[in-house]
């Protein structure tokens, strides 16, 4: 047929008929293009509205999957309407051919439709704007594309939502409320019966209430109900979609009592696909998905919902979260581990650099290291102190050294090194020239009183008058300069070389190479005597702005009437000041000399000269005239000092104090070291070796040594304080001389051989004691008894008991036999046969944490109490005698092979916290040393707490 | 902390911290793999996901 309709379609086939009509196929004949002309059956006079329904909504509407319309128009009294040609075929078709569809077809459907849907139900069409349900979703109204997409097609039932109309039902497609059924409030109302319409029939029902007698599919029931107004929503099209998707998928079209629909099987399609559907078709609408978006949403996150994708999430989530834990905590472990280790390194550095200054003089600097050592608050991140960090503490504070005797006090530090030092004679000052200045300094605090300008030269020389009057070589002339007041006294005449009579009144100086010296009234600064040297002047280096040969000597005697003077051709001179004529040559220019040393003590004049091949040595007497003393050597240089204290001589490892008439030596020193350079006071004498320096007392018994970093040369000693410096260092070490009579338990002639000291347990007594003997005191002094051991020779091992009952020294035999004497009056208690000691056998100690083992010969060693773990070897060739457990730490006791004794301050880990020299004894945290002088000290141990807040209060002072 | 040293937190930490790790980028790795296993066959049941 070519019929042409409103001459612009040509019909070209009809597609189809059903209760709204004929469908035609035509041709547009102006767009070219095929359309879908729909005759609408019913009559023009029907309602206007009703006639005009689909279009009056399609006209509005724009969407892939909704056709288009172009015109509505009337033709012979037939209405029709003109729209998108849909190719393809409806759905319905190939479900009664029996066709099945995939699953992820029907879901792409089903979201296109959806769309569609969404599009539809948006209150945006139109004027008003207002949404549309179509009412009529079935299988019949997708028509499928060539492309498989769909489009719904039919919208003769479409409603705008809100308005009463007529509505219609598809059996098993339509919503339960379209039959007038209401499950909001699960109350069943009406049963109904579908009139006949067909299988895929919509029946259209009035919209207004009324009575008629319905049935729904299904159910045989039948009666005369009450029809209820219907107002269609968007639930009812979604109930529709989920019975259109349950076709598709099942190929079976769902029951139309919408309490009657079987679910779809979970086996044969995804059990979340069928949720959705059920969800879809519940028959109270409150319960279906309440809008085309939220099932749209639904079916778009299948994947994201799915129970495998939330189980494979899930799984994934618990693992990645364990393991970022463990990542986490790994981290976090390891993190604190490192600050942990840095915090150690950084605290076992600083204990370093508390020992090294410390070792060099700086008590002060040693604490401060010491004290950023230790940590004020230990935490995770923040270990404890580390033993290296107590024993710096305690070695800076010296709290275990009760031994009297020049200390560390500190250091003074120079600007530049010095070229020469001098020492007040109350030791409190002391005065350093360095590069042409001549600097004052305190030597309590170190601190620099006064900077002088010097004479521009290495001879420069400084001498002290008194405590408070010094004279040095200053700028241009001789100055007399009071440290007090910080005034220049008096200026003389250019100089550099200085002495002073011993008595103090006079003064002579010597500037550089020139033939004249001038001795000065020290009170005033008059000149009392320019001496004329002949032409011959003292020996100075070609420049003598850096360096001072110190080969020679310049000296005045006690009240300054003699002068004793080298020269650089090798002559020696001593002019007698008061009497010119009564001048001393000692050595004229044919000497060979090259190096001379000495001065005055009383009416003698001690000196040494040297040609670098040997030296000499003589005493002469100035009023006689005659050499009193002398001798020479070959290879071996003298040095010689001469004051009022008397006349030493040095060669070597040798320091005499030598008798001017008899020759006499005194030692001063027992050393085997080579001494580089000495001081002497009245009470001690102050050595220096190349790698330490000695104090000895008058006795020439050595009372401390310590190591030193330069080579000194320059030291000093007076009342109490020694200097040592050195033209290789600008900083000068400052001692000073300490005693502890407060911590004086005992004192006894320190010339009583023994090997133990040991105070009983009701402190009455002192023992000291040996294999051979022993004496008992009491604790005034009173020599209690002194025996003798019998049999010293086969005496095994000797241990002194104090328990509740007495305090006895036992003393054990190879053969067994154990004596006893009483610690509190030296009796024999008991003698009796016990079992022979093996001499194979170690000794064991055990503390709290600790078991030591102490082989006969081999080095004792600690472990792990609980783990028997090695935890450190203790001192080498050395004999441990005792370990006491003390409260939380541990005091090992050794005797080292010469006899002396010594102890370790030990942590539970074995960490030596402190050093103790000439540790005698332990009894509970009390801690008794036995010095060579004769003197039993006790101390107590220190928590570091108390050591730290010591060290604190001393750097405050 | 007594029982337990210093280095053996650092080190101790980092090997747990490594294999933590390791096994991090394992489990993330195999968890790929099973995830375009099960994608593939979420796709077979429901279709390719709809591109946004």
């Amino acid at each position: 047929m070519s019929e042409i309709i409103a001459s612009t379609y040509e019909l070209m086939e009809k597609i189809g008929a059903g209760g709204g009509g004929v469908v035609y196929l035509a041709h547009h004949l102006r767009l070219n293009k095929r359309v879908i002309l729909k005759a609408d059956k019913r009559k023009i006079t029907t309602r206007p509205d009703l006639l005009r329904r689909e279009v009056d909504v399609l006209k509005d509407l724009s969407h892939p999957y909704i056709p288009q319309v172009y015109d509505f128009f009337v033709e012979n009294e037939v209405v029709y309407t003109a729209m998108d040609y849909i190719e393809g075929e409806s759905l319905d078709r190939p479900l009664k051919r029996g066709e099945r569809f995939p699953q992820p077809l029907v879901i792409k459907w089903a979201r296109q439709l959806l769309e569609a849907l969404q599009y539809l139900h948006s209150p945006i069409h139109g004027d008003p704007p207002r949404g549309y349900v179509h009412s009529d979703i079935k299988p019949a109204n997708l028509m499928r594309r060539p492309n498989n997409d769909i489009c719904l097609i039919d919208f003769n039932i479409a409603l705008a939502l809100g308005e009463e109309n007529v509505i219609g039902c598809s059996a098993g497609y339509a919503s339960p409320e379209h039959y007038g059924l209401d499950f909001s409030t699960d109350e069943d109302t009406k049963t109904k019966k579908p009139e006949a319409g067909g299988e895929g029939g919509t029946r259209l029902m009035p919209g207004n209430s009324g009575s008629a007698t319905v049935t729904m599919p299904g159910n045989s029931m039948s009666g005369t109900v009450r029809m209820k107004t219907i107002l269609p929503d968007v639930r009812s099209d979604i109930y529709s979609v989920g019975a259109t998707l349950y076709h598709l998928l099942g190929g079976v079209r769902p029951a139309g009592n919408a309490k009657e629909v079987v679910p779809l099987s979970e086996e044969e399609f995804s059990p979340q696909l069928v949720k959705i559907l059920t969800k879809a078709m519940n028959p109270n609408p409150n319960l279906r998905y309440q809008t085309a978006d939220e099932m749209l949403d639904a079916l778009n996150h299948l994947h994201e919902n799915d129970p495998r994708t939330r189980r494979f999430l899930r799984n994934r989530r618990i693992s990645l979260s364990i393991l970022s834990v463990f990542l986490l905590s790994g981290v976090a472990v390891s993190f604190t581990g490192l600050k942990r280790m840095q915090a150690a390194e950084r605290f076992l550095k600083f204990a370093e650099y508390a020992q090294n200054a410390r070792a060099a003089g700086d008590l002060d600097a040693a604490m401060d290291y010491a004290l950023q050592a230790i940590p004020g608050k230990t935490g995770v991140l923040t270990p404890a102190y580390p033993a290296e960090a107590g024993k710096a503490l305690t070695d800076a504070l010296g709290v275990y050294d009760l031994s009297d005797g020049y200390k560390s006090h500190g250091t003074a530090e120079l600007p530049a090194a010095p070229l020469c030092m001098k020492l007040s004679p109350d030791g409190r000052t002391a005065c350093a020239v360095y590069a042409y200045t001549a600097a004052v300094f305190d030597t309590d605090t170190g601190e620099i009183l006064a900077e002088l300008p010097a004479e521009e030269s290495a001879l420069s020389d400084a001498e002290f008058l008194n405590n408070h009057v010094m004279i040095y070589a200053g700028k241009g002339s001789l100055q007399a300069y009071d440290i007090e007041t910080g005034t220049v006294l008096w200026s003389g005449e250019p100089a550099t070389s200085i002495s002073i009579s011993g008595d103090g009144k006079r003064a002579a100086a010597v500037y550089k190479e020139e033939t004249t010296a001038v001795v000065y009234d020290t009170a005033a600064g008059r000149i009392l005597y320019t001496v004329d040297f002949e032409e011959r002047h003292q020996k100075v280096t070609v420049n003598d702005s850096f360096a001072d040969p110190n080969d020679n000597l310049f000296a005045l005697n006690r009240d300054g009437t003699l002068l004793g003077v080298s020269f650089a051709d090798g002559s020696l001179k001593v002019y007698d000041l008061e009497h010119p004529g009564g001048d001393l040559e000692i050595f004229d220019e044919t000497s060979g000399y090259v190096h001379f040393e000495g001065g005055f003590y009383e009416k003698y004049f001690a000196f040494s000269a040297s040609d670098g091949s040997g030296s000499i040595f003589a005493v002469i007497d100035t009023e006689e005239k005659v050499q009193t003393g002398g001798f020479e050597a070959q290879g071996t240089a003298y040095s010689v000092q001469a004051d009022d204290s008397g006349i030493c001589l040095q060669s070597e490892n040798l320091l005499v104090r030598i008798h001017p008439e008899t020759g006499d030596q005194t030692p001063l020193v027992t050393t085997s070291e080579q001494i580089l350079s000495y001081a002497t006071s009245e009470s001690h004498t102050l050595i220096t070796s190349v790698e330490e320096f000695f104090f000895f007392d008058q006795n020439a018994g050595l009372t401390s040594r310590h190591e030193k970093e330069y080579e000194s040369d320059f030291v000093q000693i007076a009342e109490g304080t020694a200097l040592i410096g050195s033209s290789d260092s600008p900083v000068i070490r400052i001692m000073r001389y300490e005693n502890y009579p407060e911590t004086e338990l005992f004192s006894y002639d320190p010339l009583y051989e023994h090997d133990e000291a040991r105070i009983s347990a009701d402190e009455k007594t002192v023992m000291l004691f040996s294999y051979n003997e022993f004496r008992l005191y009491a604790m005034d002094g009173t020599l209690l008894s002194e025996t003798e051991i019998p049999d010293a020779a086969q005496v095994y091992d000797q241990q002194y008991i104090r328990d509740e009952e007495s305090s006895r020294l036992e003393v054990i035999y190879n053969d067994g036999t154990v004596a006893a004497y009483s610690a509190a009056d030296g009796t024999l208690l008991y003698e009796k046969k016990a079992e022979k000691p093996d001499k194979e056998m170690y000794e064991e100690f055990v503390t709290d944490t600790l078991r030591i083992e102490s082989p006969l010969h081999g080095t004792p060693a600690a472990y792990d109490l609980k783990s028997g773990r090695l935890v450190r070897e203790l001192e080498k060739d050395t004999y441990l005698t005792y370990v006491t457990q003390a409260g939380d730490y541990v005091v090992v006791q050794f005797v080292t092979a010469d006899g002396c004794c010594y102890g370790q301050l030990l942590d539970s880990r074995c960490g030596v916290l402190a050093e103790l020299p000439y540790l005698s004894d332990v009894i509970g945290d009390r801690l008794i040393f036995d010095y060579p002088t004769g003197d039993l000290r006790e101390t107590r141990i220190y928590e570091i707490e108390e050591l730290v807040e010591m060290a604190r209060e001393r750097r405050i002072e | 902390m007594g029982w337990i040293s210093d280095e053996l937190l650092f080190y101790g930490g980092m090997a747990v911290a490594g294999c933590s790790l390791l096994a991090m980028i394992l489990c993330l790795c195999m968890s790929q793999i099973r995830k375009v296993r099960l994608n593939a066959r979420l796709d077979a049941e429901y279709g390719e996901r709809k591109k946004k």
